[in-house]
């Protein structure tokens, strides 16, 4: 099993480093600055962990831990926000409306956290970042399951690497989520999947980004010839539906 | 364990719908963007009024009974429930069309506003519910049964706005209190 984690840790390790280094030299930072940001805040804490855990005591470690914990599920949002941002970006109406939305409730969480944290810092670190950790996912995966519903729905055109960024991460949150609430309801009986499932989930969002995100993919962009008169369209569609409904029953009369 | 349940129904619903825009192309929606949409692709073309009446005439199952053949009969009649469904289903496919023409339109709208497409989905999902209610008519009891039934159902519906219009008229205007904008004073 050590092995196996090992494997993993490396494999993982090993395409996060390459996804970076692609990134860089495709110039993919400035295009998607949110999404490589929590790349590189991974990247950072994977460092920071490891010479904590060479040069530290097991106390620094462990608030060193924690608090990259901390911060990488703040980084992680950023992931969500440029989904959004780049699917949403031919519609700047709606864009402009979800970013509200996102804005206030990553506020919300946050908040909470912070005030939390302000009582006592170093005593509630664990139970609040946990708190964090879980209350960002699961409104993550809100999210992502609705902007996943509006692209299957509406068809909205998007992109390979915009593609790769929501499979990629909605599966790694939809794992997460999965395995915390799991975890909560069956206890340390369930830990011996969950050090199997987690790093799986990762190493497989990996694998996607990396198949995705490798060069840059313009996303398709709406052609604005089509009928755009929204109200027009709205009410039009709704009559149609009203004159469909009255044919069926009232086209049976002698 | 509720909470459990509906955490993990989510997170299911995400993984579900991540493997449908997974299965899509990328471009695929784009191809339809190269084209204009034909004004005349918004008219509702509905299924013809003749038809349906042509195959549900009386005297051709009046001609049938009259040949005495019990097996033509039944032969006759479920053609013609076949051919009612055929009519019924000419018409949903028509609302599925109107529905991915407003899509198509939608999605590139700068205005799109939440509560009208409530409002388009309210109207979608009450055809579908009087579809759904006349093919279970038409197929469990046939399309001249199901005639009838809604011939029966539009004179009671008549005799009883008849009688509210009476009512209404029986109570009169002394009977309704009238409003005097003098009286608080």
């Amino acid at each position: 099993m050590a092995l196996f984690r090992y494997a993993v840790w490396f494999c993982g390790d090993a395409l996060l480093v390459c996804l970076l280094v692609r990134a860089w030299r495709a110039s993919l930072f400035r295009r998607y600055p949110h999404f490589f940001g929590y790349l590189i805040s991974v990247a950072g804490s994977e460092l920071l962990r490891v010479y904590l855990r060479a040069v530290a005591s097991e106390r620094h470690y462990q608030i060193g831990y924690w608090v990259s914990e901390f911060l990488l599920a703040i980084a992680g949002f950023g992931v969500t926000w440029q989904i959004y941002t780049t699917i949403l970006a031919p519609y700047r109406g709606v864009r402009r409306m979800a970013h509200t939305v996102l804005g206030v409730l990553f506020a919300v969480v946050l908040a909470k956290a912070l005030v939390e944290l302000t009582t006592n810092p170093i005593h509630n670190l664990i139970p609040t970042t946990v708190e964090l950790e879980w209350n960002l996912r699961f409104l993550q995966a809100l999210l992502l399951l609705a902007i996943a519903a509006l692209v299957v729905h509406y068809a909205v055109p998007i992109g390979r690497n915009t593609r790769a960024m929501l499979v990629g991460y909605g599966f790694y949150i939809g794992c997460m989520v999965i395995s915390l609430s799991l975890r909560s309801q069956l206890g340390a009986a369930f830990d011996a999947t969950r050090i199997l499932l987690e790093p799986l989930g990762y190493l497989t969002t990996l694998f996607v980004w990396c198949a995705g995100i490798w060069s840059y993919s313009r996303n398709p962009v709406p052609n604005i010839l089509i009928e755009t008169d929204y109200h027009r369209i709205s009410e039009q569609t709704s009559r149609a539906f009203g004159r469909l409904r009255t044919h069926v029953t009232h086209s049976w009369r002698p | 364990m509720m909470n459990l349940v509906f955490v993990v129904a989510i997170s299911l619903a995400l993984l579900f719908f991540l493997w449908l825009v997974s299965r899509r192309g990328s471009l695929d929606a784009a191809g339809h963007n190269g084209h204009i949409i034909d004004p005349s692709a918004y008219l509702v073309r509905l299924p013809p009024r003749d038809l349906l009446h042509r195959f549900l005439s009386p005297e051709d199952i009046e001609y049938a009974a009259a040949l005495n053949s019990p097996a033509l009969l039944r032969r006759v009649v479920q053609e013609r429930r076949k051919l009612a469904a055929a009519w019924l289903r000419q018409t949903k496919r028509e609302a599925a069309r109107l529905f991915r023409l407003h899509i198509r339109s939608a999605r590139h709208a700068e205005e799109l506003r939440p509560s009208a497409e409530v409002k388009l989905m309210f109207a979608a999902g009450s055809f579908l519910v009087v579809y759904a209610m006349m093919m279970a008519a038409v197929g469990l009891y046939g399309p001249f049964r199901t005639r009838r039934f809604l011939e029966t159902i539009e004179t009671l519906a008549d005799v009883l706005s008849n009688l509210g219009g009476r009512i209404a008229e029986s109570i009169g205007p002394s009977l309704v209190p009238r409003f005097d904008p003098g009286a608080g004073r």
